[in-house]
């Protein structure tokens, strides 16, 4: 089940919670996405693609107690594992590469 | 506007939300709702629910995966431990088979709906007389009735038809001209071919009609559309073939010719041609009651006395399930109890052996409700797939019924139908639901995580909770006390049925073969052409090597016939010893008949009422049924010879308790022959194996026919009176031979054929047949309470032994230590068995309670044994306890003999 390809929105996700380290839960995941990517982001989908990734092992997550900003609900905060890290550097290599080529070879023009 | 969101709106959000991501996804909704405030959203409502929504969608599904992987996880635990998982599956199939086979039957007999236009207003009318009118009775209902719509006379009818030259009697019905509407022919029920009968069919003047069955058209005429129209002989007349019924219509069991009934001139009829049964279809606001009152009181349609009584088709079909269907449902929920007891029980036993590992599950961050939602997922697996065994064992299980239930009751088992499927499957999965529930949640409820971890490295010994182990000795008592009443219940009936069995019905009823022939008026149209007819095919009969004796007779005894109740005179003074005789089935005469048509103001005379019979000289000999007094019927009582008849010993002891019955004369009435009596017979039973023995005398086939002559005198010609009389007269052969029934039957059809070829042999059977046809319905019930006996038994048995078994293997280190320290083997095995004993006791106890309780429900089905027979109880109790005791003696003994020093080792 693990090491399987990762869908664009996966990605997202995976990148987002990354990029917030301690503080990637469902609410701050789903901030982060609606303003870097200027769309309009759902919580459901985002815990949706959050359970995936950590039954993929991608991820894991532990359950912090709340701040008063949550009515003193928990949360559940959401931490890249080593072998989340190791598909995110390696999707980056893939990126880097074909965009490296991508320059390299000018786009012919479509008839 | 800022803080948080309407607390009511949270609440809905909650309720949509599943359970387990309730908490996060709360803190989230408020969380969003601070920031859309602050920033000052302009939909912030909007925005709430798309998110609550969104987020309601997601957690359904992450709980959809959750059951997808708790079904694997049930799946393998299935392979891991599949003894357990068999027995529990096991417990919950025959529980669930068992009621569903029990469902099937009171579905096909109470819930099914009818096909037919307002089934539930559809009637039968009767009298006190009996269910049967004349043909003048039903035309003054017919003509000024006013409580009942459609009313339509029926009389059923063997019709002689000829398939291939071969004599067939075909059952059919003819109908009077509101069926069509009653019956719904054109509406809900429509032909299949063809049409319906038209108004002119049901006039004398009309073409003869005949519309026929779905399985006639079927079997004889091979679907075709060519017969429409054709025209067919049955009963030596040209019937024109006008439609095939509805492949549904099945009001008329067993019948496949509808021919419409027609009445020619009002005065045609006597008032003592009793064939025609009436229904109708009750008007909209009436109650049968008052249908019944209209019937009887505003108009003068009966005679005086007679009283008219209204009664739902529906119900009176029911009334005869009834008890039958009361029986079995108490016997199906008994077995459904125990199956469901079991499968808790067994649920309970593997969630105690699973405690490690839900506490290691607990302890690694999974939330109790989670664990308890596992728990009752893997029940629901096992339910799931005991429910599909038990739907196996339903079909199975049906297919033994309908082979052992009466006709009416194998007419209505055939089917397993959705609704059949639809009760199983629910049964099962609410069984699988309700009977985890309660385990699972006690399992994680007292679920100590530290002993239970602890126990993992050190041993089994501490931590049992005893209350579990405690409800499980009692819901093993549960079992075993309604196993208990299942087995007395059995063991009554098993009673009861040697008892019929042995029974002496005042003939010999081995090596015998009936044989029936409806000889039809048309051709036998005096008593002497009957007579003739049975003399010679007796005598032919008789010569066949291996036949030992045959005679014949108007009606056998369990079996249809020509067996009257009559009113009779008797002769000079007589001293009635007793009270008045009861008629058969229930009903009662008060008055005689009223007098012929155009005789009028009979004196009184004082009638007496008795049963009536035609016989032929070798019947009782045939029967062995005892000439007690005076001598049997010879060849030489003839037509001509003095007028002389039988009586049976019953008949004599009430009318001539100390007096020579032999030389006293009796007769049908002032304008009849007396007719002397010149011996008294052995009683035989008639009716049922406990029926009282009624009043009863034989005549000679060849002087039969009183009325018949008398009403020939007055003028009336029978043979051309229309198509309204009993059209044709039964006469029963009975031969006494080991041959066997086949064979006496391939031997006599030649025979038949030599003497009339147009005559078939309406019917083949035994005196032990229709005796045991008798008691079908006892039987049935019989068998099926000792099925289902067996079965709680074993469930039972299972049951004691999963619990013996997992308890001392709990205490395997205490008996260990125990053994270590000296105890000797017996003492081991008595110390593990100690609560198996007193589920016995306890279970035995109660149950023989119980059973005092219940058992009187069976009375219907007793015969000559008390519900309260104390001599069954204690057998069945010494059956019982020894079985339960041994069902936990295997694994005690087993417990026992574990070496002292592996038991110590494990700690």
């Amino acid at each position: 089940m693990k090491g399987e390809q990762l869908g664009a929105f996966e990605e997202l996700v995976l990148l987002a919670v990354h990029g917030l380290r301690d503080e990637a839960y469902g609410m701050a995941v789903r901030e982060v996405l609606a303003r870097e990517t200027g769309r309009s982001v759902s919580l459901g989908p985002v815990y949706t693609v959050l359970d995936r990734l950590e039954g993929k092992g991608l991820v894991r997550s532990t359950m912090v107690a709340g701040t008063p900003t949550r009515g003193g609900r928990s949360r559940r905060v959401f931490t890249l594992t080593a072998a989340g890290s190791r598909a995110l550097t390696s999707l980056q290599q893939i990126r880097t590469r074909l965009y490296g080529r991508a320059r390299m070879v000018p786009a012919r023009s479509r008839s | 506007m800022s803080g948080q969101p309407p607390s009511a709106w949270l609440a809905l959000a909650r309720w949509l939300i599943a359970p387990s991501q309730r908490e996060e996804a709360e803190g989230d909704l408020i969380e969003l709702w601070a920031r859309l405030t602050e920033r000052g959203d302009r939909a912030p409502s909007f925005r709430f629910w798309q998110e609550t929504l969104s987020l309601a969608i997601a957690s359904r599904r992450r709980l959809e995966e959750d059951f997808a992987q708790d079904v694997r996880h049930g799946l393998r635990l299935v392979r891991r431990l599949p003894g357990l998982a068999l027995a529990a599956c096991t417990s919950l199939a025959i529980g669930v088979g068992g009621t569903t086979a029990a469902f099937t039957m009171i579905d096909a007999a109470l819930l099914r709906p009818w096909p037919y236009p307002d089934a539930d207003r559809l009637m039968v009318v009767s009298t006190n007389l009996g269910r049967y009118f004349s043909p003048p009775a039903f035309r003054r209902i017919a003509d000024q009735h006013d409580g009942l719509d459609h009313l339509t006379a029926v009389q059923a009818h063997g019709f002689l038809m000829n398939f291939g030259g071969q004599a067939v009697l075909v059952n059919g019905h003819r109908v009077s001209s509101e069926v069509v509407a009653l019956l719904g022919l054109n509406g809900p029920l429509p032909p299949e071919a063809g049409r319906t009968f038209i108004p002119s069919e049901f006039t004398p003047a009309g073409e003869p009609a005949v519309a026929i069955s779905h399985r006639l058209w079927r079997s004889r005429y091979a679907s075709s559309d060519a017969v429409i129209g054709q025209t067919i002989i049955a009963d030596g007349t040209p019937l024109r073939v006008v439609g095939v019924l509805s492949r549904n219509f099945d009001f008329f069991p067993d019948s496949d010719l509808l021919v419409p009934l027609t009445f020619s001139e009002p005065g045609a009829y006597s008032e003592y041609d009793r064939t025609l049964e009436v229904y109708g279809s009750l008007r909209p606001g009436l109650t049968p009651d008052l249908a019944a009152l209209m019937l009887t009181g505003r108009t003068r349609y009966f005679l005086p006395r007679q009283v008219a009584s209204v009664e739902s088709v529906r119900e009176r079909v029911f009334r005869g399930f009834r008890p039958t269907v009361k029986i079995l449902s108490v016997v199906s929920l008994i077995i459904l109890v125990v199956g469901c007891l079991n499968f808790a029980t067994l649920l309970t036993i593997r969630s105690a052996d699973r405690r490690q590992e839900l506490a290691v599950r607990i302890a690694m961050g999974a939330g109790r409700h989670r664990i308890v939602r596992q728990l009752v997922t893997e029940a629901l697996v096992l339910s799931v797939v005991g429910g599909a065994a038990g739907l196996l064992l339903a079909y199975i299980g049906r297919e033994v019924l309908a082979g052992n239930a009466t006709e009416g009751m194998l007419e209505l088992s055939r089917s397993l139908e959705w609704r059949v499927i639809a009760f199983a499957t629910v049964l099962a999965v609410s069984t699988g639901v309700l009977f985890s529930v309660g385990p699972a949640r006690r399992a994680t409820a007292q679920l100590d995580l530290e002993s239970s971890l602890r126990n993992m490295v050190s041993s089994p010994l501490a931590g049992i909770s005893s209350f579990a182990f405690r409800g499980n000795w009692l819901v093993g008592s549960i079992q075993v006390a309604f196993t208990m009443v299942l087995l007395v219940g059995a063991a009554l009936l098993v009673k009861s049925l040697l008892r019929i069995q042995s029974f002496d019905p005042g003939y010999d009823s081995n090596h015998t073969v009936t044989l029936r022939f409806d000889l039809p008026r048309t051709r036998y149209r005096t008593d002497a052409d009957v007579a003739g007819f049975v003399e010679r095919l007796t005598d032919r009969i008789r010569a066949i090597p291996g036949v030992q004796d045959a005679g014949a007779a108007s009606s056998l005894p369990f079996s249809v016939g020509a067996l009257r109740m009559r009113h009779v005179v008797l002769e000079g003074p007589i001293r009635v010893s007793g009270p008045q005789e009861a008629m058969p089935f229930g009903w009662q005469v008060p008055r005689p008949p009223p007098p012929p048509p155009g005789m009028t103001d009979m004196p009184p005379i004082d009638f007496v009422l008795a049963l009536s019979c035609e016989v032929d000289p070798g019947f009782f000999r045939t029967m062995r049924i005892p000439v007690i007094k005076g001598r049997d019927f010879t060849p030489f009582d003839t037509a001509t010879s003095l007028p002389v008849i039988l009586i049976n010993q019953a008949m004599a002891d009430r009318y001539w308790p100390d007096a020579d019955p032999i030389g006293r004369r009796m007769r049908l009435g002032p304008l009849f022959p007396w007719k002397t009596i010149v011996g008294v017979v052995g009683n035989i039973r008639r009716f049922a194996r406990d029926d009282e023995i009624r009043s009863e005398y034989y005549e000679p086939f060849a002087q039969a026919g009183d009325q018949r002559r008398l009403l020939a005198r007055l003028g009336t010609d029978l043979a051309s009176r229309g198509s309204i009389e009993a059209p044709s007269s039964p006469a029963m052969v009975v031969v006494r031979s080991p041959l066997g029934v086949r064979a006496v039957a391939n031997a006599t059809a030649p025979l038949v054929r030599a003497i009339d070829a147009a005559l078939p042999i309406a019917r083949v059977s035994s005196l032990r047949e229709a005796l045991d046809n008798a008691i079908a319905d006892r039987r049935f019930i019989l068998s099926h309470v000792v099925g289902f006996a067996m079965l709680a038994l074993f469930l039972a048995a299972v049951g004691v032994y999963a619990v013996t078994s997992h308890v001392v293997r709990r205490r395997g280190h205490e008996l260990g230590i125990r053994a270590a320290l000296g105890a000797r083997g017996a003492h081991l095995v008595c110390l593990a068995m100690r609560e198996g004993v007193m589920v016995a006791v306890v279970g035995v106890v109660a149950g023989g309670l119980l059973s005092i309780a219940l058992t009187p429900q069976l009375r219907g089905f007793l015969y000559d044994v008390n519900p309260w027979d104390w001599r069954t109880l204690c057998f069945v109790a010494l059956l019982l306890a020894p079985a339960v005791i041994c069902a936990s003696y295997f694994p005690a003994r087993r417990a026992a003999r574990v070496d002292p020093l592996t038991a110590l080792k494990s700690v």
